[in-house]
């Protein structure tokens, strides 16, 4: 029977395939006395045999595949499924409380997992998911129980699981897999960074998959949109094999131009960038060719914290961004809390209009301590790298000024402590209210660089709030009033002689490409994965013809009218 | 009996993988090793589970203590591994 089912598209490509059911078969725990002890030792040591035997297989398979830095991992793995205190607790509840082995070994398994994830130190707590792989397979094994075999599978096999582990990735038969489908999980899951590091198109967040599809059946994953098709017709089958080539051509052309500039047909190179989360997001940035980072949005920092981030931490993070940029400009925003991102530990009041309540630089220009510390850690990580600030959400030259003061107060504390910082370090500002699009050269004399917040812009300029679906609709960045402000902001910036990029999600909106060169922004920074189909689309523009283009769009009346005059002059190229 | 103080100075702590070359280091010696955290807690060397319950991060200082024939070249060593961690 022919069904469709959606999830979330966590690491691109289109396949078919035939669907494998990751399932593990259930454990039987005996949870009766057993008077035999030895017996049980026996058992639970043959299960320990078994279970290193096969981490070693992992491992060397994992140093093949990924190389001998991920392969270490599993030697730790190793000395956990060999810790002494683990073994002579489990033996204690056999010879003390009579349980079976595996009874035993589940109930200090479960013991230790509770100790790892109440830590502290978020990085240990996660070590208790290797702890629970490293158990559960000492729990398989120990009461015979088959583990499923990743590694040898029949060709064209989209694996469907509930999760996929570290160790059960590490097995995956690369060969035969075509992609993954989990249950649960987001993007950042572990099934997501896998699929996307082995280039494995993956939906995961499908919530009932397994119970929707038998073992060998027919499916198409589009990793695009996040939609399975179980038993497609053969129309669809033809469909999904011409986008999976098409796919892969495009793949394959803008790979060219990894190591190229955005530079038009007429010889003007504008910045491609991308915008980041944080420091795992750094790799994406470098293997799709872009040359610099235009947004790094430092508030997952805070949201993922039960506290304030201190200046350390703030700093180990930025360090890291800002050492494996290299050479290449990193724009970092100062914490944009508040509208729609809450934290837990701060008490952010209820507000009727969060959005033009009390958020980003205005929190941070009323607890100037939050602002020190992060201006600190900011101009701490300026010394290993090329680090520009950025503030969001600005409304007057006067925040401007207040900020540049408390950077300076800043500047100069680091100089007393003998820390070495860039001393030219650039401030710039986030263009995302009409306030400073109006008046942007005056903005301009004061900052270094503008990046235009397009999401914000767009929302202020419009007064309507992106996240009303009702409003939905009316939402269009292509209105030739938000239009008119992203011109006035670029013109501002260049009579001020700063330069001026965008960070918003119309940076990577290929339609709007044309008229965004056309007025001249610098730089264009998206999505890692926008980054490649921006430089092609740049290449094959030519200014003079952009500033014509533009020319003609602003004497437009609608939205509509403008796109039509986009397409026909892309029809034309 | 031997006991020797240090600070952890590398980012991400005593974390699996420094745990586990702690651990293995610890076997090599005759003398029973524990390691001690800032709060007190106290648990044997030779554990990497144990190790990681004292959730060592950076900046924390833990304490070795050695008990046997070579407690003093163990502390010794055992420090030595936990000063010079890398990430």
């Amino acid at each position: 029977m022919r069904k469709v089912i959606n999830g979330i598209d966590a690491s691109p490509g289109v396949v078919v395939g035939k669907a494998f059911l990751y399932e593990e078969i259930k454990l039987v725990i005996n949870k009766g006395k057993v008077a035999d002890s030895k017996a049980e030792e026996e058992k639970l040591l043959k299960g320990r045999t078994a279970s290193k035997e096969q981490l070693l297989v992992i491992r060397e398979m994992t140093a093949n595949k990924l190389g001998e830095g991920k392969a270490a991992i599993f030697d730790g793995h190793i000395t956990m499924l060999e810790d002494e205190d683990f073994f002579d607790d489990i033996l204690d509840l056999i010879q003390d409380d009579k349980l079976s082995a595996e009874y035993a070994l589940e109930q200090v398994l479960d013991e230790n997992c509770e100790m790892l994830a109440n830590l502290e130190d978020p990085y240990l707590r996660e070590r208790e998911a290797d702890l629970r792989d490293i158990g559960r397979r000492w729990l398989f094994n120990t009461t015979k129980t088959p583990i499923v075999d990743l590694g040898n599978l029949p060709p064209e096999t989209v694996i469907i699981a509930n999760d996929l582990t570290p160790s059960d990735t590490a097995q995956v038969d690369l060969v035969n897999t075509v992609a993954f489908v989990t249950q649960i999980g987001g993007k950042t899951a572990h099934t997501s960074i896998m699929a996307r590091s082995l280039e494995l198109p993956a939906v995961v967040g499908t919530k009932t998959i397994l119970s929707e599809v038998k073992k060998g059946e027919t499916m198409i994953v589009d990793a695009m949109t996040g939609e399975i098709i179980i038993n497609p017709t053969v129309e669809e089958i033809t469909k999904a094999l011409a986008k999976k080539a098409k796919y892969k051509a495009d793949k394959e052309e803008l790979k060219k131009l990894l190591h190229k500039t955005a530079t038009s047909k007429d010889g003007v190179t504008v910045g491609a960038w991308a915008n980041i989360g944080g420091p795992t997001d750094v790799a994406g940035v470098l293997n799709n060719g872009a040359d610099g980072i235009g947004l790094y949005r430092t508030e997952f920092l805070f949201m993922n914290s039960t506290d304030f981030p201190t200046e350390d931490e703030q700093f180990a993070a930025y360090k890291e961004v800002v050492e494996k940029m290299g050479k290449l400009p990193v724009t970092i925003r100062t914490m944009d809390i508040g509208g729609d991102k809450a934290l837990s530990y701060m008490d952010l009041p209820e507000e009727e209009n969060p959005f033009l309540g009390w958020r980003a630089l205005r929190v941070c220009l009323d607890r100037p301590e939050i602002l020190k510390t992060q201006f600190r850690a900011l101009l701490r990580a300026s010394g290993f790298g090329y680090v520009k600030i950025m503030l969001p959400m600005i409304i007057s030259i006067e925040e401007v000024r207040k900020s540049r003061e408390l950077l300076e107060v800043c500047m100069a504390e680091l100089k007393s402590e003998g820390v070495i910082f860039d001393e030219k370090v650039q401030l710039g500002i986030m263009v995302e209210t009409p306030a400073v699009a109006f008046r942007a050269k005056y903005f301009a004399k004061e900052v270094d660089f503008f990046s235009i917040g397009t999401n914000d812009l767009t929302q202020y300029t419009l007064a309507v709030d992106r996240g009303n679906e009702k409003i939905s609709a009316l939402y269009d960045s292509f209105n030739p009033g938000v239009l008119a402000a992203i011109k006035m902001a670029i013109e501002g910036a260049h009579e001020g002689g700063i330069s001026i990029s965008m960070c918003g999600e119309f940076a990577g909106d290929e339609l709007a490409t044309p008229i965004l060169f056309g007025m001249g922004l610098d730089a264009f920074s998206m999505s890692a994965i926008s980054v490649l189909g921006i430089k092609k689309t740049i290449i094959n523009l030519d200014k003079k013809e952009c500033e014509a283009l533009v020319e003609r769009v602003m004497a437009m009346s609608t939205a509509d009218e403008i796109r039509a005059e986009i397409r026909k002059f892309n029809e034309s190229l | 009996m031997a006991s020797k103080s240090v600070l952890v100075t590398n980012e991400t702590g005593l974390h699996t993988r420094p745990g586990n070359e702690f651990a293995t280091l610890a076997k090599t010696f005759d003398s029973k090793i524990e390691i001690e955290n800032e709060s007190g807690k106290r648990v044997k060397g030779t554990s990497l589970l144990k190790l990681l319950s004292l959730g060592i991060k950076k900046g924390t200082t833990v304490t070795v203590h050695a008990d046997g024939s070579d407690a003093d070249v163990a502390v010794e060593k055992l420090t030595e591994l936990l000063a010079n961690l890398r990430d």
